[in-house]
């Protein structure tokens, strides 16, 4: 077997490592055993662990982000978000692999100063910004929603 | 945009260059600044108007510079196009740029103040990386300076937050508070002791991460280790800071019970060891950052246990930044051969180090 750091030596020995309390087994040469002696490398088993406990669902083929056009293939291969939304139309796959690595998937911390009284302003320039998107995206189901929610707040201020 | 030249902007009021100056944190003030040396908070942040930079365009990423520009005028933003491919190397040397930020320009920048105690990545992986260091163990003051300015602009920048998820990131892995908090540590008698793996294995069950002198490299040079936190979703910023904190009381009182019991058994040895290695930094006359790092690591810890008493702090600290590359080339007008590095930078030490520092 060969070195899972240098991938070039024989594995010589076998590193454990306990992360929330699983554990995961390192495959290292000589040298890079030498040289990662007291380093656990776990900085980068953080997204690996990630990636281990991604679900294939059923929907797989359908899941995609509206406003950054993100497949879940896509997010699978490279587990980045490509935009904000991306947080709701896969909640349901990150949530449970969050519940697992964090112990929770549910923010306790600081609240965002803008989160609470979000200006009418902000949203709109949001909204607009979005719909920019949308539209460069063709995505014309989603660029009409977004006109409506628009309409709506401009109806709202009376 | 309110900041166009760097140049202008890089200058002290002395006239002086700005990466020739000293950063704030590497004062060796604050508490067990010996062991510890820098205390530091990351704040992972996006726009909610906008798309995380990892599916932009660069016309979309640069929309995002002029907007965070705009807003936020009373902080200095350079951007990366401004720097020459050298300052690149001097800021990622002065941990103000990531690797990663480094691998784009149109659109990418850095925001610096403060003396380098507070700065921030413009359109790395996530919008806004800002972070905050101080010397010593210094947790709580770090958060809370950069805690404040967060709050600042997330009121003229609209942050991308869910009251389930928090702070939304690119990665997931950062989503929640966005927040890593870390402490650089020398801890040479509990790796003497080679009672270092079984606390690092530990460390790392309970959550906390373990990495080299070289924040972005998994080496272990001279004894120095980055301790990070490691959850981000399901705590808040003071817990984690705190339990961070009492990790780090625990690791200064190992260390220094290792280092009692390291003289009570080999005095004569560690004395001679600290001896020789302040020698050959005072005299040598070519030195690689490997040999300096680990020399500079005994030097520290002869002046932590009181064995040497004219070098401070300060200066070791400071040789760590200076002897790197790039400052080097800088310090001393860029070399022309590559193995005039370890000559200057031998001179470079002597120089600091015989002076009484
Ligand atoms: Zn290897
Ligand atoms: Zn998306």
């Amino acid at each position: 077997m060969l070195c899972d750091i240098c991938h070039k030596s024989e594995a010589v020995l076998i590193y454990t490592l306990v992360i929330n309390n699983q554990k995961t087994a390192l495959h290292l040469c000589e040298h890079c055993a030498t040289k990662r002696e007291l380093i656990n490398s776990v900085s980068s088993l953080g997204l690996t662990d990630f990636i281990s406990l991604i679900s294939y669902p059923d929907n797989i083929d359908k899941l995609k982000c509206p406003r950054c056009g993100l497949t879940y293939r896509k997010f699978i291969s490279c587990p980045k978000f490509g935009c904000s939304d991306c947080y709701k139309v896969f909640e349901k796959e990150i949530a449970p692999i969050l519940r697992r690595l964090q112990g929770s998937d549910e923010h306790i911390g600081k609240m965002a100063l803008n989160s609470s009284n979000n200006s009418k302003e902000k949203k709109v320039l949001e909204l607009r910004k979005r719909l920019k998107d949308a539209i460069a995206g063709e995505l014309y189901e989603e660029a009409a929603r977004i006109r409506d929610e628009l309409k709506k707040l401009k109806s709202d201020e009376g | 945009m309110k900041v166009e030249n760097p140049a202008e902007r890089c200058t002290s009021s002395g006239g002086e260059d700005f990466f020739n100056i000293t950063p704030l944190w590497s004062s060796g003030e604050g508490i067990y600044s010996e062991i510890v040396l820098s205390s530091r908070i990351r704040l992972a942040r996006n726009l909610a108007a906008f798309k995380f930079p990892i599916l932009s365009s660069v016309k979309e990423i640069e929309e995002v510079f002029a907007f965070i520009s705009e807003r936020i005028s009373f902080v200095p933003i350079f951007s990366l196009a401004h720097f020459s491919a050298f300052e690149h190397k001097l800021l990622l040397e002065r941990h103000l740029v990531s690797n990663e930020l480094l691998k784009e320009i149109a659109g990418r920048g850095v925001g610096i103040f403060s003396g380098e105690s507070i700065s921030f990545m413009l359109n790395e992986e996530d919008h806004l990386r800002m972070q905050s260091i101080v010397s010593g163990l210094e947790l709580a003051l770090a958060y809370k300076k950069l805690n404040e300015l967060d709050d600042t602009f997330s009121t003229s920048l609209g942050f991308a937050f869910s009251p389930k998820f928090g702070y939304l990131t690119s990665c997931p892995t950062n989503v929640g508070t966005g927040m890593r908090a870390s402490v650089l540590l020398h801890l040479p008698a509990l790796v003497h002791s080679s009672k270092i793996r079984k606390i690092v294995d530990n460390l790392a069950s309970i959550g906390f991460i373990v990495r080299g002198f070289h924040s972005e490299s998994a080496h272990i040079e001279g004894n120095f280790f980055h301790l990070s936190t490691q959850p981000t979703i399901g705590r808040k910023e003071e817990d984690l800071i705190s339990g961070l904190h009492k990790i780090v009381m625990q690791l200064i009182e190992y260390e220094n019970s290792a280092r009692e019991l390291l003289l009570k058994n080999a005095h004569l040895q560690v004395e001679d060891k600290i001896w020789r290695a302040m020698s050959i930094l005072k005299s040598a006359r070519l030195l690689s950052v490997d040999e300096f790092v680990n020399l500079s690591s005994a030097v520290r810890l002869g002046v932590g246990l009181g064995i040497l008493k004219d070098v401070k702090i300060s200066t070791l600290n400071q040789l760590l930044i200076f002897v790197q590359p790039a400052h080097l080339g800088k310090l001393l007008g860029e070399p022309k051969e590559l193995a005039e590095y370890d000559m200057r930078r031998a001179m470079y030490v002597r120089e600091l180090l015989n002076k009484g520092g």
